[in-house]
């Protein structure tokens, strides 16, 4: 019991999800535990030894311009209330003159560094304001907003979670280095691949920031196993999404990793009918074939897979629960490769950013007899502001989930 | 009994899922012997479209094998959520899996955690859920139908999830839910008529320290308008309504025949045929096609986030609850 609620503390060197309006990011708490948010600065040493989810204010430092120290404030019934006194009912009378607001510049400026609660900034700013009284409700609403924004803010610390880590990494989504993998589609892969947490699973991945890995190893019990085939090729900041979990060393375990070369290296020694091989030559990508002896060795020191021959020996010795691939190569030979490494009535799920990858697959998959329940989809998936007498769709959508090809391994004509 | 962990060799009282194509799929309860309409024990053997197949004849087949039928054959499949949801018997509307995926992920669902489910219906999400939180954690379940809830009951009983699954015919809008999940939950789903009516209830048994989820599924507007509003009442944060449809795709060999031969001069008299015929007119091409009439709306997800709160009020709770009993 102790350990589940240390667990919940915030303590040096873990990863939070901090939430400042409505932006989340991934940080790491340091020694100094000083956190650089734009041109702010913030001291996050009264988080630490809280529990994760609590919402603190962010208390200019008198001395300092620009840098806060964070005071606990639970209670969000009390924040950021005004009374407003009426509001009218359109905006006929209001015009943009950029004099309704009767202090200047200079002067709010001079009140923010009086160190004046940013509360009674705002009160100063409605009392000065000579439109304000005139805008209607919702109007009133939204400059309250605005204002409490910038001068009296709060800010939450968040547990790290798949889907608060998947939004912020597809928020920072570089394309087409990484894979911008939205949060419905992660969601439908894990449901796809019918995820068991006692079971063992093929992932390839390269390109998402280590986003499978960590979803996958947030759903794995103790007794669940993960193979992670990595590409030589891989990106920068690899691990970040499972680094950002927190994971304790034991979980970090159930995971081996192998590297594809030495898949599609064993795959030779295991004389495979010399058709197959000849069929994969056309298809290798360029990079493969440029790829000299030399270079290989060199990439194999780099990433130094220490667990590769157990994580290869793993592969050939054992049968999968589901294989997951999700990836910027055209990934039909390899998946071919590791199908046969499944259990029958076992799912695979592939993501693609385009369609037409995925396309040629399934015709290909379509005259295997061994595979079944071949789906092929996308979604259409949109956000609605939910508000009083305002509630409508979201006026703009986001149209870049990928699409999803998946079926289950099942036994061939024989 | 097949349905908490993947085996791979069917036995008597298994759930099997035959797949005949995507369009036929059905679950089969793997018994060898029946009783038919007069009462009397006899052979199970299913009907199918492509003939009949006797039951008895799975046993000891592994799960992915083919089998034949007597004008063709089937894949018998292990029923994995997702195809339970395509194949179990309709009590009432169910939740399908685009809508089941996204909830779970939400719902921040992983083993261990502790699931409050309203109302059961079908048990569509139920299953999926289950598989998902075990083996340590537990979905408690309420459906204000008693007979739903007792079939419920009994399917999660046979299907070997009683040790993840408690199912009970309670009214949690008139009552909430029971004391046995206060404090305890990391995750509420609400899927009723009045998701708002619930939302106090929830607070009750989500985990007071905070960062619990709570997802509601409403199939109109206004009740998710009501449900927004008692979030944002309540302190929940991270407020977020969403609407997700799943898009499915054919792939088929297509062949449209090219302009080329409209500028040629026709053929006097052999007439259109013979144009599309010519081989150099046409192009063959991998068409993706959309389906026809794909669903066009399911439900609103709305999710939020408790925070924690210190406001005291753990005495009042237990006022109320002691007023239920």
């Amino acid at each position: 019991m102790m350990a589940k609620n240390l667990e919940n503390i915030i303590a040096r060197g873990h990863y939070l999800i901090i939430n400042k309006n409505e932006t989340y990011l991934i940080h790491q708490i340091s020694n100094k535990a000083i956190l650089k948010l734009g041109r702010d600065v913030i001291d996050l040493k009264a988080a630490i030894g809280q529990p994760f989810s609590s919402t603190y204010k962010l208390e200019p430092m008198p001395e300092k311009k620009r840098h806060y120290s964070l005071v606990i404030c639970n209670d969000n019934q009390v924040r950021n209330q005004w009374s407003t006194n009426g509001c009218g009912t359109d905006n006929k009378l209001i015009t943009d003159d950029s004099s309704s607001q009767l202090l200047s510049t200079d002067e709010i400026i001079a009140l923010k560094e009086s160190g004046e609660s940013g509360q009674n900034i705002v009160e100063r700013l409605l009392e000065n304001s000579k439109t304000f009284q005139l805008k209607t409700e919702y109007a009133q609403e939204k400059y309250l907003k605005k204002k409490a924004r910038k001068y009296c803010d709060y800010l939450t610390i968040f547990k790290p979670s798949i889907r608060l880590i998947t939004d912020v990494l597809y928020k920072q989504q570089t394309l087409p280095k990484t894979i911008a993998l939205r949060f419905d589609t992660l969601a439908q892969i894990l449901c796809r691949v019918n995820l068991d947490p006692g079971g063992k699973y093929l992932l390839y991945e390269n390109g998402s920031q280590g986003l499978l890995q960590a979803a996958l190893l947030n759903q794995l019990h103790d007794n669940g196993c993960l193979v992670h085939i990595f590409s030589s090729t891989s990106e920068q900041n690899a691990l970040r999404a499972v680094k950002a979990m927190n994971f304790s060393e034991t979980k970090i375990k159930q995971m081996l990793t192998v590297s594809l070369d030495e898949i599609l290296n064993t795959k030779n020694e295991d004389n495979i009918p010399a058709e197959k091989d000849e069929e994969d030559v056309p298809n290798c990508s360029d990079e493969k074939k440029r790829k000299s002896d030399e270079a290989y060795t060199q990439i194999k020191k780099k990433h130094r897979p220490i667990t590769s021959t157990d994580g290869l020996n793993f592969i050939k010795s054992n049968k999968f629960d589901g294989l997951i691939v999700v990836c910027r190569e055209e990934p039909t030979e390899f998946v071919k490769t590791l199908l046969p490494y499944l259990s029958l009535s076992r799912p695979f799920v592939i993501y693609s950013a385009y369609r037409e990858v995925l396309v040629t697959i399934y015709a290909e998959f379509k005259m295997r007899r061994d595979v079944v329940f071949l789906r092929l989809t996308d979604n259409f998936m949109r956000y609605h502001q939910v508000l009083p007498n305002r509630t409508h769709p979201d006026v703009t959508m986001d149209d870049g989930g990928g699409f999803l090809f998946s079926g289950l391994f099942v036994a061939g004509t024989k | 009994m097949s349905f908490n962990r993947y085996k791979d060799i069917i036995e008597e009282g298994d759930t099997v899922i035959l797949y005949i194509n995507p369009q036929a799929m059905y679950a089969i309860q793997a018994q060898s012997v029946i009783e038919n309409r007069k009462g009397e024990k006899i052979e199970n053997v299913m009907q199918t479209k492509y003939g009949a197949l006797k039951i008895s004849s799975l046993f000891g087949k592994q799960f992915g094998s083919k089998v034949s039928l007597s004008n063709g054959w089937a894949h018998v499949l292990y029923p994995t959520p997702e195809l339970w949801t395509q194949t179990l018997p309709h009590r009432t509307q169910i939740i399908y899996t685009p809508d089941i995926s996204l909830i779970m992920f939400m719902l921040e669902l992983k083993p261990g955690s502790i699931v409050v489910e309203s109302g059961t219906g079908s048990g569509s999400l139920t299953h999926a859920m289950a598989f998902r939180v075990k083996p340590t954690g537990h979905i408690y379940t309420y459906d204000f139908h008693e007979q739903r809830a007792d079939q419920a009951q009994k399917e999660f009983k046979s299907h070997g999830l009683s040790e993840n699954v408690t199912s009970q015919c309670r009214d949690v809008c008139q009552n909430g839910f029971s004391d046995d999940v206060i404090g305890k939950a990391d995750a509420v789903f609400l899927d009723l008529p009045h998701p708002h009516l619930v939302v106090p209830f929830a607070i009750k048994a989500l985990k007071p320290s905070g960062g619990g989820r709570i997802c509601t599924f409403s199939p109109c507007i206004e009740q998710v308008m009501r449900t927004c509003q008692t979030l944002l009442d309540h302190g929940f944060v991270q407020l977020k309504t969403v609407e997700c449809l799943e898009k499915e795709y054919q792939v088929l060999n297509r062949t449209v025949t090219t302009f080329t031969t409209a500028s040629r001069p026709p053929p006097p008299a052999s007439g259109p045929q013979n144009i599309t015929e010519e081989p150099g007119n046409e192009k063959k091409f991998l068409a993706c096609i959309p389906s026809a009439s794909p669903r066009g709306h399911t439900g609103y997800l709305t999710t939020a986030t408790f925070l924690m709160e210190n406001r005291p009020q753990p005495e009042e709770v237990e006022i109320e609850d002691a007023c239920e009993k």
